[in-house]
């Protein structure tokens, strides 16, 4: 009897719930036939600063921002000053750090504001805070290679090249809800795996003496991580509505950015401190543009393409089998012809190793250094990467083995974008000035119909 | 009769070790040179602490600890600290713990600028502008009605008062595995955290020696390498996956024991390199970088 009449009171108060749950959906769906939605989706343009995609403008913005844009990345150039990027260069190419005097003369800093920039360092190795007053930095590699107690970058901390900074993708989904507030939505892939990202809104300010100003979109802190598959997302809620089409050019909200950071720092709201009395910092120092999303104007650059998650590409094994490279010196390119099994497949494709850093002695003696890989094929593709290499002194002082790991990204053709992962191995002789290279790994791309398959 | 009391018994007996083992927080095995562990988070209100008490043994550190949260002092410049008496209702606040500054102080002593504490979290001032100097409390997103204002600057949803009682509520797990053929590898799981807000994931070591004061935040890294940071998600859920250059459960020798993980709360939006504030230029533990969980390695739990 007791147990009767509490089933009968659950009963009531799940009839109450459920009575409450429609009542309460019902005037969720009042409410939203009286609210104005509208949605906005927009695909990012890969950048190599801020509204520019090499020397081409991603978009032009409406009254004086027009073509405006600056780079935040470089070339590294081994041998001197960072070369400025201007066009397409192999995807194998080392960028660095490299602040754009464009921003600065645009933007009304003197030309010796930047007389102390510090242009020309990879991106891995931009120095990083290491003590309690944030005074001393030093450039810091990989965890995985120091000792327990060393300070050191999480794993993956490849060099980053082009075409590792051009496979990123991103896509943000607007909701705009009566005019009055918005929801976004971002997706991304093919960022810097562990890396920090900041959105930034661009606005066209009134009455500034500068051309754009950058905003915290949503408010702080406005940051994602990507994760070590280098995917990303994150939702934004804003107190007011961006452009919801590219034709309202009298909208001030013209652009958001996706900046990554290589200091691992965020200075607080802004994204660099040109006017730091003591450690000024500027774009293309510590912070780099990698995405720009236009809102309003006209779009030069379409968007790179679909967000697309390493792991769901098809993969091929690939086998190095050997490989007899001759050097005309110990510091030139080495050529010759591979033979590579892709998927089962044998192939012969030219061969051409070039070193990017020398070999450089290690305190336990080995020689570290940094080389281009670049394989042609047949049909004009291309395979290329980067390989970390370490050369292990033998008994014959001439003779070195080679413990490497190389990477590689994009290419050409059917490769552009690529991605692999290899372990290389054997000798280099510096007397006869030939090595030959051998090593396995895997190759991924998004799609199934590319060389790998169908030579 | 005999044989039921025997099951009963046994069945008791791997129930309490089982028990025990997991009040100790810790759970360990290995096999065929393979290690697991996992830790299960210890909500905190400073290193080492929870409302004033130590969460655990540090081996040579003991309980060395110190706070990094008061609760907000209306009537007056300097934050109470807390307690086991204190209110979960308590609004939190900015904090310096002496045991910091006596701890960890560089060659010149500490100095704490007042106007520092006593803030409520959501208070907390931040750089604002690109000279890197001009710090202010950072207002919410949403108090800037007219849209032409948007690019000022504000902080994100949510930004409700940070009392006891959420901060509480955070919990968390943490696993290591070490493979034979593998890189070891930590992952963890948070819940309960501030939302949509900036921490930072750090290992404490225990040294053979300890010499006090610890310049430069002494034995404490940032766990698997840079960046460490991790942004919580609009639930406050959080995930950290890293690989680690050792293995905490198979040290090698010359290696030394993790003693703790412990996760960081920035209430300023703001961090930078290998240390988890700047107190030699005025960011402190408890100013502006808060301890709001902790993950025992080799230490003991005392609760």
């Amino acid at each position: 009897m007791k147990y009767r009449s509490m089933l009968s009171i659950k009963c009531r108060i799940n009839h109450l719930m459920v009575g409450s749950l429609a009542l309460a959906t019902s005037v969720l769906f009042a409410a939203n036939a009286y609210a104005e939605i509208q949605t906005r989706t927009i695909f990012a343009s890969t950048t190599t600063g801020w509204n520019k995609n090499f020397a081409s403008p991603i978009a032009k913005y409406p009254g004086d921002v027009g073509i405006f844009g600056f780079r935040t990345i470089g070339q590294y150039n081994p041998n001197g000053n960072v070369i400025p990027i201007t066009g397409p260069l192999p995807d194998s190419t080392l960028i660095s750090t490299f602040v754009d005097p464009e921003w600065a003369e645009r933007l009304g800093f003197p030309p010796e504001a930047l007389a102390n920039v510090k242009n020309n360092i990879p991106l891995r190795e931009v120095p990083v805070r290491i003590d309690a007053g944030g005074f001393n930095k030093k450039a810091l590699s990989e965890l995985a290679n120091q000792g327990q107690m060393g300070f050191g970058l999480a794993s993956p901390a490849y060099p980053i090249t082009l075409g590792d900074w051009l496979r990123a993708r991103g896509r943000i989904d607007i909701t705009c809800f009566d005019h009055k507030y918005a929801h976004i939505k971002g997706t991304f892939s093919g960022l810097v795996p562990n890396h920090i990202y900041t959105f930034r809104e661009w606005f066209r300010p009134n009455g500034s003496q500068f051309i754009v100003v950058p905003g915290v979109l949503g408010g702080a802190p406005a940051s994602f991580i990507a994760d070590k598959y280098g995917n990303g997302e994150y939702f934004i809620k804003l107190p007011s509505c961006p452009p919801m089409s590219a034709d309202n050019v009298d909208h001030p909200f013209i652009a958001i950015a996706i900046t990554v950071s290589f200091a691992h720092e965020s200075g607080g709201l802004v994204p660099v401190l040109p006017l730091h009395p003591t450690d000024p910092s500027f774009p293309g120092e510590r912070a780099f543009g990698q995405l720009h999303f236009p809102l309003n104007g006209e779009r030069i650059v379409p968007g790179a393409g679909p967000v697309s998650d390493i792991r769901d590409w098809p993969c091929k094994h690939v086998r190095m089998l050997d490989s007899d490279l001759v050097m005309e010196s110990p510091t030139a390119p080495a050529i010759g012809r591979a033979k590579v099994l892709i998927g089962g497949a044998l192939m012969r494709p030219k061969t051409e190793v070039a070193f990017v850093r020398p070999p450089q002695p290690r305190v336990d003696g080995t020689l570290g250094f940094l080389a281009t890989l670049r394989y042609e094929f047949e049909n004009d593709d291309v395979l290329e990467g980067l390989i970390e290499g370490t050369f292990i002194p033998t008994d014959d002082p001439y003779v070195v083995k080679n413990r490497s790991k190389a990477r590689f990204v994009g290419g050409a053709n059917a490769y552009d974008t690529a991605i692999g992962d290899f372990r290389l191995g054997g000798k280099a002789n510096f007397e006869t000035l030939v090595a030959n290279l051998t090593g396995k790994g895997e190759v991924c791309g998004p799609r199934e119909d590319d060389m790998l398959s169908s030579n | 009769m005999y044989k039921k009391r025997l099951i009963k018994f046994l069945t008791l007996s791997i129930a309490t070790v089982g028990g025990a083992i997991y009040a100790m927080g810790n759970t360990v095995a290995s096999e065929a040179g393979n290690s697991y562990m996992e830790s299960r988070g210890m909500v905190a209100t400073g290193f080492n602490r929870l409302l004033g008490k130590p969460l655990m043994s540090l081996g040579i550190f003991e309980d060395f600890g110190f706070s990094t949260l008061g609760a907000f002092n209306p009537e007056g410049d300097e934050p109470i600290r807390l307690s086991e008496k204190t209110d979960k209702s308590a609004l939190l606040a900015t904090y310096v713990d002496d045991a910091f500054l006596e701890s960890f102080s560089g060659e010149k002593p500490y100095i704490v600028d007042p106007a520092s504490l006593n803030l409520p979290l959501r208070d907390v001032r931040s750089n604002i502008d690109i000279t890197g100097t001009n710090f202010q409390k950072i207002a919410p997103v949403n108090s800037f009605e007219p849209w032409v204002d948007q690019f000022r600057h504000g902080q994100a949803y949510p930004f409700n008062p940070i009392h006891l009682k959420q901060l509480l509520k955070a919990k968390g797990e943490a696993v290591i595995r070490c493979d034979d053929d593998k890189a070891p590898v930590i992952e963890m799981k948070m819940t309960g955290l501030i939302p949509n807000r900036f921490y930072s994931v750090w290992g404490f070591f225990e040294p053979e020696f300890v010499r006090f004061p610890m310049k430069d935040f002494g034995p404490i890294r940032p766990l698997g390498g840079l960046p460490n940071m991790i942004v919580t998600s609009r639930r406050g859920d959080a995930t950290f996956e890293r690989q680690l250059n050792f293995c905490p459960m198979n040290l090698k020798r010359g290696e030394i024991p993790l003693s703790t993980i412990f996760l960081v709360y920035h209430s300023n939006h703001q961090f930078g390199g290998t240390v988890p504030s700047f107190p030699e230029t005025g960011s402190f533990p408890g100013s502006v970088a808060h301890v709001h969980l902790h993950f025992p390695v080799s230490a003991k739990r005392l609760r």
